[in-house]
């Protein structure tokens, strides 16, 4: 009778016990991921709040005691979508603890979770009210007298708006991933191009953009994502540190949050639809938009693999603004990672936080 | 039998499978000029293959087959993914998109409104506040809020200007 003999050298051998001890280590984690599921801790670098408006709130992070830097940092993040402690994930991956440990004196607005109530909320508020309110906060508690702004995604034209109609107040900008040229945004420009989406039917429907809608949009950009996330998830399950940070970042990214409806009636139509940010045509509070007011130093970092900000559409402001200290530096990755994971630890906070560090001497 | 010779063969073999069961279909469906459903898949099959070729040419010299299914599934997912965004990107897509929305929101619209109405009417029968007015006076508080937050901004300017005067004061006193 033949024997069968498989190859079995030594290296192969180890490799298999290797891999059939992390399958083990898969399993159990798995099951011990569905039977006793923990809820990630969250947000968790110290932090005070400095005013509230209607939902909005303004946060303080870090001690004063450790600034290093005089002029103050005020992150703007996305209104509606999701939620902001996507940049506070947890410890040791966190944008705002990596830019207090840096010595910065650092805010964020959160712009809140807005109900039926708030529907009439417009972008032109938020940047001629609800902004200039906040910076008013931050440079008071801080005793500063300019600030720098950093605008993330959809925080970057509303800081970019304010920039450009009270450029006094803003010592640098930093635009991370924000669309400015809204024909370059990719899939979301073809599919609210106003010859298919009816933005005002949709409003007038809904009153505002649900959350569940948001999540469907958001969701549709790339369906196969789930199926890449949840393979990922198996294939490191025997890594206590990846399935951490998963279990924050999943949280996160499945908390969508809705559009108050008229401030998505003006984002789609004159941001989306009419482009007029580019074009100079933006008028708020009655004033003309003009974003080459904008002179101060300038930094924007764009994604090689953003769909929802792709490179070029968030490039645009290099060439509207009049700024003679600018910078655009290109990242690989897709929106989220310029904010949390390891390679945004590792190649985006530093370069953002050494360029700001750099220009933040007050005159 | 030598590895490459192994290699080509199972390629062949996949190849064939693959031409018999786009044959198989054809003759299902009827067509005599099918559909080039080939022109769909074959990014993601086209890069799959040319895993699953470097795979096969380089032998199994690495034990790690999960690592290489893993690559392989990747890419696949990869290809899938560039294959939708490019059906999704169409103005096609985003015009059917937009039907179905139309659609729906004339189908939930009355509905909704009809729901409302009816809700309404109940509310005040039963002599409680609706949605509408509790919203209403949710903005009447926020406007408030913000007459409010706007005199406490020009109290707070008017503290620091005496402050500051105070400063200048006392430096005149005590030069």
């Amino acid at each position: 009778m033949t024997e069968w003999k498989l190859p079995m050298p030594t290296e192969l051998s180890e490799k298999l016990q290797q891999e059939m001890i992390k399958n083990l280590q898969r399993f159990s984690k798995g099951m011990d991921l569905v039977y006793h599921p923990k809820e990630p801790q969250l947000g968790q670098t110290p932090k005070e709040l400095i005013h509230k408006k209607n939902k909005s709130s303004l946060y303080r992070y870090g001690h004063t005691a450790d600034r290093r830097h005089a002029v103050p940092v005020l992150m703007v993040p996305n209104l509606g979508i999701s939620r902001p402690y996507i940049f506070d994930l947890y410890p040791g991956s966190s944008f705002t603890e990596y830019m207090v440990q840096q010595g910065f004196d650092f805010y964020l607005l959160d712009w809140g979770v807005f109900g039926d109530e708030d529907n009439g909320l417009t972008f032109d508020h938020c940047v001629t009210q609800i902004l200039p309110m906040m910076v008013r906060k931050v440079l008071r508690a801080s005793k500063s007298r300019q600030v720098t702004l950093l605008g993330y995604c959809m925080g970057a034209p509303l800081g970019a708006c304010y920039a450009a109609l009270y450029p006094e107040a803003v010592k640098n900008f930093v635009n991370m991933a924000g669309p400015i040229d809204f024909k370059q945004a990719g899939l979301f420009t073809t599919w609210l191009d106003q010859r298919h989406f009816d933005i005002d039917k949709l409003v007038d429907t809904f009153g505002g953009l649900p959350s569940d809608m948001v999540r469907v949009g958001f969701k549709m950009l790339k369906p196969t994502m789930d199926l890449t996330t949840f393979t990922n998830l198996w294939w490191n399950l025997w890594d206590d540190s990846y399935v951490e940070g998963f279990l924050a970042l999943s949280k996160w990214a499945n908390e969508f949050t809705p559009f108050p409806g008229e401030f998505f009636r003006q984002w789609v139509k004159e941001f989306y639809q009419q482009n007029k940010l580019v074009r100079g045509e933006l008028v708020l509070g009655g004033r003309s938009v003009d974003l080459s007011n904008i002179r101060c130093p300038l930094l924007v970092v764009g994604a090689k693999q953003d769909n929802i900000t792709p490179p070029q559409c968030a490039r645009a402001l290099m060439d509207a603004t009049a700024s003679s200290d600018k910078e655009y530096i290109e990242l690989p990755g897709g929106h989220i990672s310029l904010i949390a994971g390891r390679g945004a630890r590792r190649s985006v906070w530093p370069k953002v936080s050494g360029w700001i560090g750099q220009r933040s001497q007050e005159a | 039998m030598s590895d490459g010779f192994m290699n080509q063969d199972l390629l062949s073999m996949w190849k064939r499978s693959m031409d018999q069961g786009m044959e198989a279909w054809q003759r299902l469906t009827g067509q005599q000029q099918a559909p080039d459903i080939a022109q769909f898949w074959r990014p993601m099959f086209g890069q799959s293959l040319d895993v699953w070729t470097q795979i096969l040419k380089q032998g199994v010299s690495s034990p790690d087959v999960l690592v290489q299914w893993k690559r392989f599934l990747d890419d696949s997912v990869e290809g899938w993914s560039k294959v939708l965004e490019q059906a999704m990107g169409t103005d096609g897509f985003a015009a059917a998109m937009g039907k179905f929305l139309d659609q729906y929101m004339n189908t939930v619209g009355p509905m909704r409104k009809s729901l409302q109405s009816s809700n309404e009417e109940f509310l005040r029968t039963m002599n409680l506040p609706s949605r509408k007015q509790i919203t209403d006076l949710a903005s009447q508080v926020v406007s408030l809020e913000t007459r409010l937050e706007a005199l406490e901004e020009r109290i707070e300017d008017l503290v620091d200007s005496i402050s500051l005067l105070e400063t200048f004061v006392k430096r005149a006193a005590n030069p």
